[in-house]
């Protein structure tokens, strides 16, 4: 066995704690990384398998929303273009719908259509049961939620075999349940809250005023989906509007990139510092050691093999716990940030993925173990074999304060610009500038914290000036942790503010304090009977369908616009308020959404073609909002107001989804009478604290991962104040032989820890508010304009763990050294 | 400026080492502190020379300088006729290795090894460096072997296994004795060898070394304070700020075997020259 590997596991082992330390913060590094790319390449394939089931087989949409939608001539038309394996219909009609021999009562709901166990291609979800078979008549499938609006009498859900009515211009017709199906949040909006049918069933006792709003078209695998669309457009002209289900896949994560890289690369680099502080220790522990192995003839590359050789052993024992820890962390992600309705998926683990997390978290550590180990073949054969170090009083070189100048100023060129990427590469620029500039800054922050801590540690002040002797030691000790710090209160700033603009947005959004929530869209009559309850001040309906906007299917929310000329509700940007309110009446007109006028060009006084039953109609754009109404795809609708709505969209624009409600009372006081309906009261506080929830999701996560790189930092300060307080053995024999007590030698070495901590926090925490202001304005836009909010709590708590932690990580080491005898502590080596 | 006291029995011929003009300045203040001025000196094969002077005069600058471990600023430095410091320092490193061997004052065993380990520890760095001749490569057992013959010779029995904090004082410098010989050098340079022992096991460290010296032919410098080591030598240059100032032969008898050389003679020079 070669020296090199005689040698390398001794030093190791010898220094188990370290080590164990090391190889925690390693793992920690590699983990992060490859958690992180699991929970991305899980929530990949989550939106992938999403995309999926909202485009079912199918290649290529072809929508006519307005009147009946498209004809049977047209979908004949559909069936012949070149390349068309299949083209299914989707039949739609409103019906009301009531458990059997409840009368003329009851919800609307909407009757879909199924073929081959399919609704216009897209896969049914059946939760018990099964679906109508094909060609059959009298049997029905309801979706879950709608089951739950339909109950019979209160407490008496629908089971499968019970009957219900569905009540068309003909009659009622009766009709069993033979299952319960269950749309997903990733699923085509007519998979939830509806009532399927087989196609024949539809064709034949519901044909009249039976629609066809889509065509989904199966291509076969050689032709272009977009030669297909040119091909629909030139055959059924530009009245229809076709798009592919299968473009636009939303990246996951997409708006967090920018932060989640900082904050994996930086618990990769702090890992890494973990170890070249590691290897620094064992140096200058081993300094006499590296003198008589160079006296003895071992060269300078030599010796570096040796260091380097302990850096890279350490990484590699790291791997296994860190790929371990990733698996865990990757699984805990996904778990957290997936949609629950879509079902864990298998992490998508891959050799790939795991080797580029290996080699990123190893190949950091083995650089920042191999720095240390070039110095130690560097060392002075004559300094290393001094009976003691030789040790200068640090001063802090010009150099540094000019190189960290021109980081900050590099970084303030960064801050200037509106890209994400480009204000998170400016925040790796500021922290590195913070980093290099400690040996100036720490100093005098520890010496300020001392004059206002030394009423209460009368010692803090002895501390603060030995701090500021070993000024670029202290300096390396707490690089990491002030830079996690920053990170950690930069992302909580981040976060305070956003759930201060949620509130804002939600609050901004609503009339009334209660809203009130239909599974299906339900009658006038409903509503009216509603606006009856004595707890009722106001009752606004809200409803959401879908049209042809310029090409492309988009949400269209109707509102009452009276209700909301004495409101703050709907955040109007672009142009007075009151005008804007007031010209919607008019019509044709619409509000738009903020990020919707943006990608589409529009501003006020645009005009946009929208489908309408009397075919193209020109809508004037007469304001921006910041937001507006979720559509069933997630995307923020268009507002047009209700009246116009029904002179241009008919009975598609009748009913209501939601009544915005403003109450007496609160949620008690109409709780009852939405649930006869079928309906849901909810407080709109409730949905402020669902927005919080979202919020905290995402940007959690970048938390999570912030403490993650603060508590490998934190390692590195561990095992720096374990090895310096036993170096320092023999000074404080010193002290103890000339008349400090063992209690105030006690008290001095663990007033330095924390004084040590508490300025990395506080400068750390500084430097977050700093990058904090530049992130917010990069991710603020006119619909959202998160402000700064100092993350209190976050930074306390921050300061009361890692100063805590300081001190009872340097008890031990300090009381073994207190507790040594002062001859044997005096002792010559 | 000689003063011989006793006229020695013969007259070594070959030079192991020269050092010719060595000057040599620390720059810890200002003015620089100058620590070697226009030292010259020559050691032959089979001599044992102490280095002697007080604190601070140079002698172990010399000694460093002389090993190879701190080149000088100006003058040369010659080993069995090679300029050490014409080479790069993995060739010095490697030179070093092979030709000599250094004895501290203290901390001179590494930790992590056993006393057997410290002994094979320049082998074994032969064996790992890529600055080795073919056929070079020492066997295992050739390693095993020189440790046990040295072992034997120092009076080192049963220590194989022991680590450096298992062992006395006056044992852990026989072992690093051991050590600075397994490569055979062909100089052995010794540094206040005796300076953390008691007086018994200092006296056991340096008769071992003039056994080696005179029935071994071991070429040796040591440096030291203390006249009563530095009686062991054959010869011994005093240095005083940074020069070297005088040079005293003392003769032994073989026959005085382990008794302690009288350093009478040596400390009444001393005091002629006010040290």
């Amino acid at each position: 066995m070669s020296l090199l590997w005689a040698l390398v596991p001794r030093a190791i082992f010898s220094r188990s704690l370290r080590t164990l330390l090391t190889i925690v913060a390693v793992s920690l590094g590699i983990a992060v990384v490859l958690g992180v790319q699991l929970a991305r390449a899980g929530l990949e394939r989550q939106a992938e398998l999403a995309a999926g089931e909202r485009a079912g087989a199918s290649s290529l949409d072809v929508r006519v929303d307005a009147g009946q939608g498209l004809t049977a001539p047209q979908v004949q038309a559909l069936s012949r273009v070149h390349g068309v394996e299949a083209a299914v219909p989707l039949y739609e009609k409103r019906v009301i719908a009531a458990p059997a021999g409840r009368g003329f009562t009851g919800v609307t709901v909407t009757l879909v259509s199924l073929r081959g166990g399919a609704a216009a291609l897209r896969p049914v979800h059946v939760i018990a049961g099964r679906l109508p078979a094909a060609g059959s008549t009298g049997a029905v499938a309801i979706d879950a939620g709608l089951a739950a609006a339909l109950e019979g009498a209160p407490g008496k859900q629908l089971r499968i075999g019970d009957r219900i009515q569905l009540i068309t211009a003909s009659g009622p017709d009766v009709f069993r349940i033979s299952g319960f199906t269950a749309g997903t949040s990733a699923g085509p909006a007519f998979t939830r809250s509806a009532v399927f049918v087989s196609e024949r069933e539809m064709t034949s006792a519901f044909a009249l005023g039976l629609r066809t709003p889509l065509v989904a078209l199966r291509v076969a695998p050689a032709v272009g989906v977009a030669t297909v669309a040119a091909e629909v457009h030139h055959r059924l002209g530009e009245g229809v509007a076709v798009a592919d289900p299968n473009a636009g896949v939303a990246e996951p994560l997409a708006n967090l990139q920018p932060l989640l890289s900082l904050i994996t690369v930086l618990s990769v680099i702090v890992g890494a510092g973990v170890t070249a502080n590691s290897v620094i220790l064992s140096v200058s522990e081993r300094r006499r050691e590296i003198g008589l192995l160079r006296a003895a003839g071992c060269s300078a590359r030599q010796v570096f093999r040796l260091f380097a050789a302990e850096g890279v052993a350490v990484a590699t024992l790291s791997v296994p716990f860190g790929i371990a820890a990733g698996i865990g962390l990757g699984a805990l992600l996904d778990a957290r940030l997936a949609p629950e309705d879509l079902g864990a998926q298998p992490l998508a683990l891959s050799a790939g993925t795991v080797l580029a997390a290996v080699v990123a978290g190893w190949g950091a550590a083995v650089i920042g173990g191999a720095v240390p180990a070039v110095l130690a073949g560097r060392t002075s054969i004559l300094e290393a074999l001094r009976s003691r170090p030789h040790i200068d009083r640090q001063r802090a070189r010009p150099s540094v304060a000019v190189a960290a100048i021109a980081f900050v100023a590099l970084a303030a060129i960064c801050f200037a610009s509106s890209s994400d990427g480009v204000v998170a590469l400016g925040a790796v620029l500021f922290l590195t500038g913070m980093a290099i500039s400690l040996p100036l800054i720490a100093p005098l922050v520890a010496r300020g914290l001392a004059f206002v801590l030394t009423p209460l540690l009368p010692g803090a002040g002895v501390a603060a000036a030995r701090l500021q002797r070993s000024r670029n030691r202290m300096a390396l000790t707490v690089s990491g942790l002030a830079t996690s710090v920053a990170c950690a209160v930069g992302v909580s700033a981040l976060t305070a503010g956003a759930l201060s603009a949620g509130d804002s947005w939600v609050q901004h959004l609503f009339v009334g304090d209660v809203l009130v929530h239909s599974p299906v869209t339900q009658l006038d009559s409903v509503a009216r009977a509603i606006s009856k309850n004595s707890a009722v001040q106001r009752a606004t309906p809200l409803r959401v369908f879908s049209a042809p906007v310029q090409g492309a299917v988009l949400g269209i929310a109707t509102i009452d616009p009276f209700a909301y000329e004495n409101s703050q509700a709907l955040q109007i940007t672009s142009a007075d308020r009151a005008a804007a309110i007031s010209a919607l009446e008019d019509g044709p007109t619409l509000l738009a959404p903020d990020q919707l006028a943006q990608e589409s060009g529009w501003h006020v006084g645009s005009r946009v073609p929208v489908s309408t039953q009397h075919g193209t109609t020109a809508f004037t754009v007469v304001g921006v909002v910041a937001h507006s109404y979720p559509a069933g795809d997630g995307s923020e609708s268009v507002i047009i107001a209700s009246d116009v709505a029904r002179t241009y969209f008919g009975d598609t624009a009748g009913g209501f989804d939601d009544l915005e409600v403003t109450t007496t009372g609160g949620v008690q006081g109409i709780d009852a009478t939405a649930a006869s309906y079928g309906m849901q009261a909810i407080p709109v506080s409730d949905i402020v604290d669902a927005t919080h929830q979202s919020v905290d999701h995402s940007v959690g996560l970048l938390l999570a991962l912030a403490i993650i790189a603060v508590t490998i930092a934190m390692l590195a300060v561990v095992n720096t104040l374990a090895v310096s307080v036993r170096a320092g053995g023999r000074e404080l024999a010193l002290m103890r032989a000339v008349g400090v007590g063992r209690r105030q030698a006690l008290v001095r070495v663990l007033t330095e820890a924390g004084l040590m901590a508490a300025t990395a926090t506080l400068i750390g925490a500084a430097a977050g508010c700093i990058i904090a202001f530049p992130m917010l304005r990069a991710s603020s836009s006119p619909a959202f304009t998160p402000g700064f909010v100092f993350p209190v709590q976050t930074a306390l708590a921050l300061i009361g763990v890692i100063v805590v932690g300081a001190v009872v990580a340097t008890i031990g080491p300090a009381r073994r050294a207190v507790g040594e005898s002062v001859p044997s502590a005096l002792k010559h080596e | 400026m000689h003063a011989e006291t006793t006229v020695a029995t013969a007259a070594p011929a070959q030079v192991v080492v020269a050092g010719h003009s060595l000057n040599k300045a620390f720059q810890v203040s200002r003015p620089a502190q100058v620590v070697l001025r226009d030292a010259s000196l020559q050691v032959h094969r089979g001599e044992f020379v102490a280095l002697m002077g007080p604190s601070g005069c140079g002698k172990s600058t010399l000694l460093h300088v002389l090993g190879g471990l701190e080149p000088p600023d100006s003058g040369s430095v010659h080993i069995d006729g090679v300029d050490i410091y014409a080479m790069g320092d993995e060739a010095r490193s490697a030179f070093r290795r092979d030709h000599i061997g250094f004895v501290f004052q203290f901390f001179n065993l590494l930790p992590t090894l056993t006393a057997a380990e410290n002994i094979a520890l320049p082998l074994r760095l032969r064996n790992d460096s890529r600055l080795r001749h073919r056929g070079e490569h020492v066997s295992r057992q050739a390693i095993m072997d020189r440790v046990g013959t040295l072992m034997t010779q120092l009076n080192l029995h049963g220590l194989q296994g022991h680590g450096p904090e298992e062992i006395a004082g006056g044992e852990q410098q026989r072992v690093a004795v051991a050590r600075a010989l397994a490569a055979a050098p062909s100089l052995l340079l010794a540094d206040e060898p005796t300076g953390n022992l008691d007086w018994v096991s200092g006296h056991d460290v340096m008769a071992l070394i003039a056994h080696l010296c005179r029935d071994e032919g071991q070429t040796t410098l040591l440096v030291t304070h203390d006249s009563r080591v530095a009686a062991y030598a054959d010869r011994v240059l005093v240095m005083r700020d940074g020069a070297i100032i005088d040079e005293v032969l003392l003769a032994h008898s073989r026959a005085a075997g382990d008794e302690r050389p009288d350093p009478g003679p040596l400390v009444q020079r001393l005091a002629e020259l006010h040290l």
